[in-house]
């Protein structure tokens, strides 16, 4: 099948005034219709940067530098603003983290709703509104006539993602990008909001990227894994290989920080106990190591990382890790 | 009964300031140096003791002070404000006389530097480093450190010499113009150059706010959901933001229009506007202190129900500030996930 979005080698680079330092160096990544591709890695290495160059919401200052961002065939890099916009919303849309504040506070959530269905679908006020109620329905708002004129001061935090999702959902879009969604919200809840986008998932075949934290959510959502470290993506593959048998001594590492309660008895069997916590830090912007970016912390580093870029191995049909040893760790 | 309790209170409430404000005012009053009868006699060229004395007693003004306040708030509780000493009239046909002056006056300075300063701080905001902003920052600068009177004195000599296209004095021409069209338009012509002057310092403080929180509300991540929409920028701005970065404008209308009468005072003194300022200037020299604690009264009043007023608005744009209606107010937040 056709793959929805394909990202080929995207480059982002932020302008400090001074210099042009390179927050994303190379990312690729592939995700077919009604599939969900998990994107971990710690915080600060580039997950939100590459969800915002897709959706073409660089904060200032920040700029895609190189690469192709392919929806559906085209090129959202390249495309002008305008273009993109009638894409935005429509066949692409985004659920951000924080839902007490993404939501703007003097509109209704009907309106709030309605709005992109007014834009998109050239709804009438009133069409638009039966359809926001609609959609309050799906995302399973109890009382949705109600809620419709509240406001989002008026609902707790799970309804405000609920609204969220209605909004993102609203336009049956291809591809939702949902950037660490649940965060924010108590775990009954979480599990709640992943039921729900995997129902409404499987209704509409629409791709998923998933960004967390939580290795827990990746292995009961999501198809795929990308695994991002300091602006790179350090390993991919199908969810299974890549929690069962992990191969980048990072991804090895970020196992081995999940509590193994989340990821079943599996991962514990076969997780190798050699490796601790990940000592360290991810190193800021501006200041990633020469060769292989993990080798600062890497239990495994010699010479070579050190001064060689790793290569990208295929390990096998669709697992591949940027990784000198990658090899010879999988089927050690 | 009960759903009226809260408008009772703040009824109650108003009617104890402006008792405060009554008090204090005529007790300020007392302070100052000298009472009317001295200035009265010295405009009379001097008068002998006992009929000095009679004024005073005529007046009142030989009772205790208490007892004078008493009889005071007496009497302004049943609407009489007493008899200016120096126009020889009531001063409440007086003051009902100058108020509507006043409220054009204000009103429409007041209008010009919301809207104005509003417009200008929203568009400096959109290019915070393109040319208006600097432009917009500089003469806000300017407009805020430049006092009243010298801007007004500077209008008024640039239009009384160099560029004679607005009256600077009065508020209608002596011979008269025709019809009810033709004195409207008489009255705006005589309005624009005071309401501009009162209006510059407060341009200036509203761009600053106005660009201020509409740069800070552009950073929300509303607004990055708004875009996320494929809004256009136009809609971003007007449809989401505006509404939002309005909220501080409207809260310091209310905190300034108490500022805005004092400015009146000179404006209307500079430019001969016949309002209630410029007798607050004529009574403080004549020393008519019933005219003069009548104006303060009634400005307080007007400052209440400005700030009333005030309220009304910010509820009707932040619907976070309860009551934007009933039925919503009883919609509370639900405890955290119990419901989502
Ligand atoms: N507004 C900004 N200005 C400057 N640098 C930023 C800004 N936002 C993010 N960065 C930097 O860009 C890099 C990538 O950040 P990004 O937000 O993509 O990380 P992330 O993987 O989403 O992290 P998290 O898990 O914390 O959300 C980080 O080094 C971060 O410090
Ligand atoms: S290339 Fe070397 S340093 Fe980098 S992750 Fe692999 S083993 Fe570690
Ligand atoms: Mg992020």
């Amino acid at each position: 099948m056709a793959p929805v979005l394909e990202i080929r080698d995207l480059q982002v680079g932020v302008d400090t005034g001074r210099e042009v330092l390179s927050v994303l160096d190379g990312i690729s990544l592939s995700l077919e219709p009604g599939r969900t591709i998990g994107i971990v890695g710690e915080s600060g290495c580039g997950k939100s940067m590459t969800a915002l160059a897709t959706m073409g919401l660089l904060p200032d200052r920040f700029a895609i530098t190189g690469g192709q961002i392919l929806f559906e065939g085209e090129d959202l890099a390249s495309m002008p603003d305008r273009q993109r916009r009638r894409l935005r919303g429509n066949a692409l849309s985004m659920i951000f983290q924080e839902p007490m504040t993404a939501l703007n506070p003097v509109l209704t959530v009907g309106r709030q709703i309605g709005e992109v269905l007014e834009l998109h679908q050239g709804l009438s006020g009133h069409e638009a509104r039966q359809r926001a109620l609609d959609m309050l329905r799906a995302v399973q708002i109890p009382a949705p006539e109600r809620r419709l004129d509240n406001y989002p001061h008026e609902l707790s935090g799970g309804m405000r993602q609920r609204v969220m999702i209605a909004i993102a959902l609203a336009c049956r879009p291809k591809l939702i990008i949902a950037d660490e969604p649940t965060t924010a919200l108590d775990v009954t809840v979480q599990a709640q909001i992943f039921r729900l986008l995997r129902e409404l998932q499987g209704e509409t075949d629409t791709a998923i990227m998933l960004i967390t934290h939580d290795l827990g959510a990746v292995a009961e959502m999501a198809d795929d894994v990308a695994v991002f470290y300091a602006g790179k993506c350090i390993e991919t593959g199908p969810v299974a290989q890549i929690l069962q048998h992990p191969s980048h001594p990072y991804t090895q590492g970020l196992m081995v920080c999940t509590p193994t309660m989340r990821l079943g008895a599996a991962a514990l069997a076969e997780s190798p106990p050699a490796l601790g916590e990940i000592a360290g830090i991810v190193p800021p912007v501006g200041r990633f190591p020469k060769a292989c970016r993990f080798a600062p912390r890497c239990p495994l580093a010699d010479d070579r990382c050190r001064t060689e870029d790793p290569p990208l191995r295929a390990l096998g049909a669709a697992h591949a890790a940027l990784c000198w040893k990658a090899e010879e760790e999988a089927f050690a | 009964m009960s759903r009226y309790l809260p408008a009772l209170s703040r009824l109650a409430q108003a009617l104890g300031l402006l008792l405060a404000v009554i008090v204090l005012n005529f007790l300020l009053i007392q302070l100052a140096p000298g009472d009317p009868v001295d200035v009265i006699v010295g405009e009379m060229g001097g008068a002998s003791e006992e009929v000095i004395a009679l004024m005073r007693a005529d007046y009142g003004l030989d009772k205790p002070v208490l007892t004078q306040l008493a009889i005071y708030v007496g009497k302004v509780a049943t609407g009489d404000f007493g008899y200016s000493y120096y126009f020889n009239q009531p001063v409440l046909t007086l003051i009902l006389q100058r108020l509507p002056a006043t409220i054009l006056l204000v009103l429409s300075a007041l209008s010009i530097a919301v809207l104005a300063g509003t417009l200008l701080g929203i568009f400096s905001a959109r290019r915070p480093k393109g040319l208006l902003s600097h432009a917009v920052t500089i003469f806000s600068l300017a407009g805020y450190s430049a006092p009243v009177f010298w801007t007004g004195l500077m209008l008024l000599i640039l239009f009384a010499n160099v560029w004679p296209i607005f009256p600077v004095s009065g508020m209608t021409n002596i011979r008269g113009s025709g019809g009810p069209v033709g004195a409207v338009l008489d009255v705006a012509h005589h309005l624009v150059l005071p309401a501009v002057t009162l209006a510059t310092i407060y341009i200036a403080s509203y761009s600053r706010l106005a660009r201020a929180s509409m740069l800070e509300v552009l950073g929300a991540d509303y607004i990055r959901t708004a875009r996320a929409k494929g809004l256009s920028e136009r809609r971003v701005v007007y449809g989401h933001a505006l509404r939002n970065a309005l909220i501080p404008v409207v809260t310091m209308v209310g905190l300034q229009f108490g500022q805005l009468f004092a400015g009146a005072v000179l404006v209307e003194t500079v430019f001969n506007w016949p309002g209630l300022g410029r007798l607050a200037y004529e009574s403080i020299l004549r020393r008519d202190y019933p005219t003069l604690l009548a104006i303060l009264f009634f400005s307080a009043v007007l400052v209440m129900v400005a700030n009333e007023l005030t309220d009304l608005a910010y509820r009707k744009i932040d619907p976070r500030i309860g009551g934007a209606s009933r039925r919503r107010r009883r919609a509370k937040p639900q405890p955290k996930g119990a419901s989502a």
